[in-house]
């Protein structure tokens, strides 16, 4: 006989003597499964369907400026909508899971309630209307919530769209302001930027008035009559100073003082008649005494003559005192002092000390005015050459002036046309960098109206909006568990079980079985095989047990019933509510 | 139950007709092997042998087969006897040592069983030794006390007469145990022992010895004994006894001659289904 030859008689022992045991496993893995299944509590589920309404207003009228996909946006929506503090609100709010609240951190709750939250996106097949494709559209989700409460996965239920529907709305205002301040923000930017450019050219301008590319032409204009203007100056000034040297000759050869004509004939020139008078006193000393009164007459008349002329002979008149001087102390010498002589020696001293004194003032005061010479000019002719140079040399002078202002003018301009090619390469940079921000500034500002428009759509609630077609409803079902299915699964369940652990403990013992089990180990069989010998004490023991245990089973169910009955719920009710729990109803 | 009734009367009226003698019972050596069933059979008076009558209760408590037709155990038991008389006869053989690998295999009721089926064959008489010094329960299995058992012999000076036993079954003595000792194997394999084991196999023609030894694996006392036994039985118990166990048993007892294994309280004996 083979060794591993199992055949079905072997199973039939193996079932035979391992009966009890897989009854025992069976029987409490089914009685637990059937526990757990009508046990398990039950869980609800709601859930509210959300669609997502397209634009209002077409595209092509009010283009959006939010242009990532419906569930793009979702998904980013979805991951504001469930944070942690959102949850964990969510849980004290509703005083959700109060059992693991107590023995779980809160950080682990708020992961349990993610596992029962659940978002579904529906797509349908749709054409993109950018680009042509077909594509996949979100166009409706789900949101639910599964709770051992119907009421309260409801309510949660309801809060999360609540917050759904706020989160897209706020994001999408959000988002469309946000657009519209970032082109306000670059407006701004721009205008500053213009307004600096302008400040810049307007400086420019100041500092290079003159040199600006538009001022060229006249430039130019003005400095051919500026250099016309200094040949015309400079050959009036010729003719100036030809006509000066001319007058200044003339001057040359007319007396200032001609002679007077009177009635009486000619008077001579006053200075003709002082030397006419000067040397009609040398020849009167000469022959008179000094005292003589032709002398003296003479005298008086050289020195008013002198005054008149401004020429006071100071030196003849200290002659005069010295020798008077003299005199007077040889005739204090000779004579008494109440001698006549000396009393008119001393007058005449005295005299010629006030006449010598009035001379020095009157030569101290004349040499301050030679120039009144001409007050003394008397010459008509010269008079009137006189008067000619001098206006022929005061307009020599203005003529000058002229000239070097004139000439000052032509350097400026010189200089400005000089400078010309870089202040308008300068110039152009600044208005061009000017024109360019001009530019800019108004396709920004294009933009930005746009983009107002948009947000105004947004706060209008006429772009894409999420609308609430299903409500979260009130379960009346119990979304889990399958009692149904977990019944058939704990029969499977304790079948396998029951199996394996016959199974098992077929192959943990390692006793023999049987006279082939013998054989295999020994080699021979037995020589003899005795069965096992019931004694009275054995049958009547099992019978005893048998009985003992039908009687317990049927009386504990008796009893297990009665108090169901009347304790807890009436059988009938009971029945229809197992039914009902299994969903056969 | 009316096997063991039949039994009892008839060990009753033995006990009468044998009452008062004082002379060793002895064998009739001529044996008488004919047809005939009730004149031929070998009548033994038990002079000198205590007789006790078993205690039916205890014999059915433990399992004790008082003999009778169409029971399979009872014919199990048959089988066994016939085998192993057939295997002793074979090699000349008459004693027969009992032992299992473990404890609690059935041994000792193998042992009583497979000497009252021996028993009962006319031609033989059956002794049985309880050689368990440690734990001496063959008076148990007939329910009678024991004044001196074989401890007392082997450390003391008892005749062996006076520790023979009959529990009222024709050619069937008991030699019981009593009470607990230490160096069991020590006294099993002293040279007492083994002139008592020499006298006993060689004293009669016929008879059959078998020993009650205690487990192989849990004492050393069947492996000192195991020289003075011609052969040896080895019970094993079905779902009880490891594989690995029954192989170690019998490495043990390989110097000695084993006649065979027993499968003991087997779920379903082969064959019980068809008488």
């Amino acid at each position: 006989m083979e060794e591993n030859d199992i055949g079905l008689r072997d199973y039939f022992s193996i079932l035979k003597r391992r009966k009890n045991i897989l009854l025992l496993t069976f029987v409490s893995l089914l009685v637990l499964s059937v526990l757990v299944a009508f046990l398990w509590p039950p869980t609800y589920r709601s859930t509210a369907t959300i669609l997502i309404r397209g634009q209002e207003i077409p595209r092509d009228l009010v283009p959006s400026t939010i242009t990532s996909f419906a569930d793009q946006r979702l998904m980013e929506i979805q991951a504001r909508v469930v944070t942690s503090a959102n949850l964990s609100k969510l849980i004290e709010d509703f005083n959700l899971y109060p059992e693991d609240r107590r023995r779980l951190p809160t950080t682990e709750v708020v992961e349990d309630m993610r596992q029962d939250y659940s978002l579904d996106l529906v797509s349908a097949d749709v054409i993109d209307p950018r680009t042509g494709r077909p594509t996949q559209a979100t166009i409706l989700f789900t949101v639910s919530f599964d709770y051992k409460s119907a009421a309260l996965a409801q309510q949660v239920t309801n809060r999360f769209v609540n917050l759904y529907l706020n989160e897209n709305l706020r994001d999408r205002t959000e988002r469309a302001q946000e657009t519209t301040s970032f082109l306000t923000e670059q407006a701004e930017k721009l205008n500053r930027e213009i307004s600096q450019q302008e400040a810049a050219l307007a400086r420019f301008k100041e500092q290079h008035g003159g040199a600006l590319p538009e001022l060229q032409a006249v430039n130019l204009q003005m400095m051919e009559r500026t250099e016309s203007d200094i040949r015309e100056v400079e050959r009036h000034y010729q003719v100036l100073s030809d006509r000066r040297i001319f007058l200044e000759a003339q001057l040359v050869q007319v007396s200032p003082t001609g002679p007077l004509y009177t009635r009486e004939g000619t008077i001579l020139a006053p200075n003709e008649q002082l030397r006419a008078l000067q040397s009609q006193y040398s020849s009167l000393s000469a022959t008179y005494g000094a005292n003589h009164p032709d002398v003296v007459s003479v005298r008086r008349q050289i020195v008013s003559m002198q005054g008149e002329l401004g020429q006071v002979d100071v030196a003849a008149i200290e002659n005069q005192l010295q020798a008077t001087h003299a005199e007077l102390i040889q005739a204090q010498e000779r004579y008494g002092a109440r001698h006549p002589d000396v009393l008119r020696l001393e007058r005449q001293h005295e005299q010629l000390i006030a006449e010598r004194d009035s001379a020095l003032q009157v030569s101290s005061s004349s040499a301050d005015s030679t120039v009144d010479q001409s007050v003394a000019v008397t010459n008509p002719a010269y008079l009137s050459l006189q008067t000619q140079l001098a206006s022929a040399i005061g307009e020599i002078n203005s003529l000058a002036t002229r000239h070097k202002q004139l000439e000052e003018k032509m350097k400026g301009f010189e200089q400005l046309i000089v400078t010309a090619p870089q202040v308008e390469r300068e110039y152009s940079a600044i208005t061009r960098n000017l024109s360019n921000a001009r530019a800019r500034y108004q396709e920004i500002r294009s933009k930005e109206m746009a983009a107002e428009v948009s947000e105004s759509l947004e706060q209008g609630r006429k772009g894409e909006r999420f609308e609430v077609v299903e409500p979260a409803m009130l379960p009346t079902m119990p979304h889990s568990p399958n009692r149904l299915a977990l019944l058939f699964l704990g029969l499977v369940l304790s079948m396998a079980g029951s199996v394996g652990t016959t199974a098992a403990s077929e192959s943990m013992d390692n006793s023999v079985y049987g006279p082939r089990g013998l054989a295999a180990v020994l080699g021979a069989p037995p020589i003899a095989t005795i069965p096992f010998i019931a004694n009275e004490l054995d049958t009547g023991r099992d019978r005893r047990t048998i009985w003992l245990v039908v009687a317990g089973v049927a009386v504990t169910i008796l009893v297990a019933l009665v108090l169901v009955h009347f304790l807890y719920r009436p059988l009938d009710i009971l029945w229809f509510t197992l039914l009902r729990k299994l969903g056969i109803s | 139950m009316e096997r063991i009734k039949e039994a009892l009367e008839r060990a009753k009226r033995q006990r009468e007709s044998a009452g008062g003698m004082s002379v060793p019972a002895r064998h009739n050596n001529a044996v008488a092997q004919v047809s005939g069933k009730a004149s031929n059979t070998l009548e033994i008076e038990y002079t000198h042998t205590r007789v006790v009558s078993p205690d039916p209760v205890a014999m059915r408590e433990k399992r004790v087969i008082v003999g009778g037709k169409g029971d399979a155990v009872a014919d199990a038991y048959r089988m066994l006897r016939t085998r192993t008389l057939r295997g002793m006869k074979e090699h000349k053989w008459n004693s027969l040592a009992i032992t299992s690998p473990r404890a609690g295999e059935g041994k000792s009721l193998t042992a009583v069983n497979l000497a009252l089926s021996m028993a009962r064959e006319i031609d033989r008489t059956v002794l049985l030794v309880d050689l368990d010094l440690r734990r001496p329960s063959l008076h148990e299995f007939f329910g009678f006390d024991v004044e001196k058992g074989l401890s007392d012999y082997l450390t003391g000076d008892v005749a062996i007469e006076d520790l023979l036993v009959n529990p009222s079954v024709e050619r069937f003595v008991v030699l019981p145990g009593r009470g607990r000792v230490d160096n069991s194997s020590e006294l099993l394999g002293s040279p007492k022992m083994a002139e008592l084991a020499q006298e006993i196999e060689q004293r009669y023609e016929n008879r059959i010895v078998i020993y009650d030894l205690p487990p192989v694996l849990a004492v050393d006392d069947a492996l000192a004994f195991s020289t003075q036994a011609d052969a040896f039985l080895l019970v094993v118990e079905e779902g009880g006894t490891p594989a690995e166990e029954i192989v170690a048993a019998h490495d043990v007892l390989a110097q000695a001659n084993i006649i065979g294994t027993v499968l003991n309280k087997a779920a379903d004996s082969p064959g019980q289904y068809y008488y």
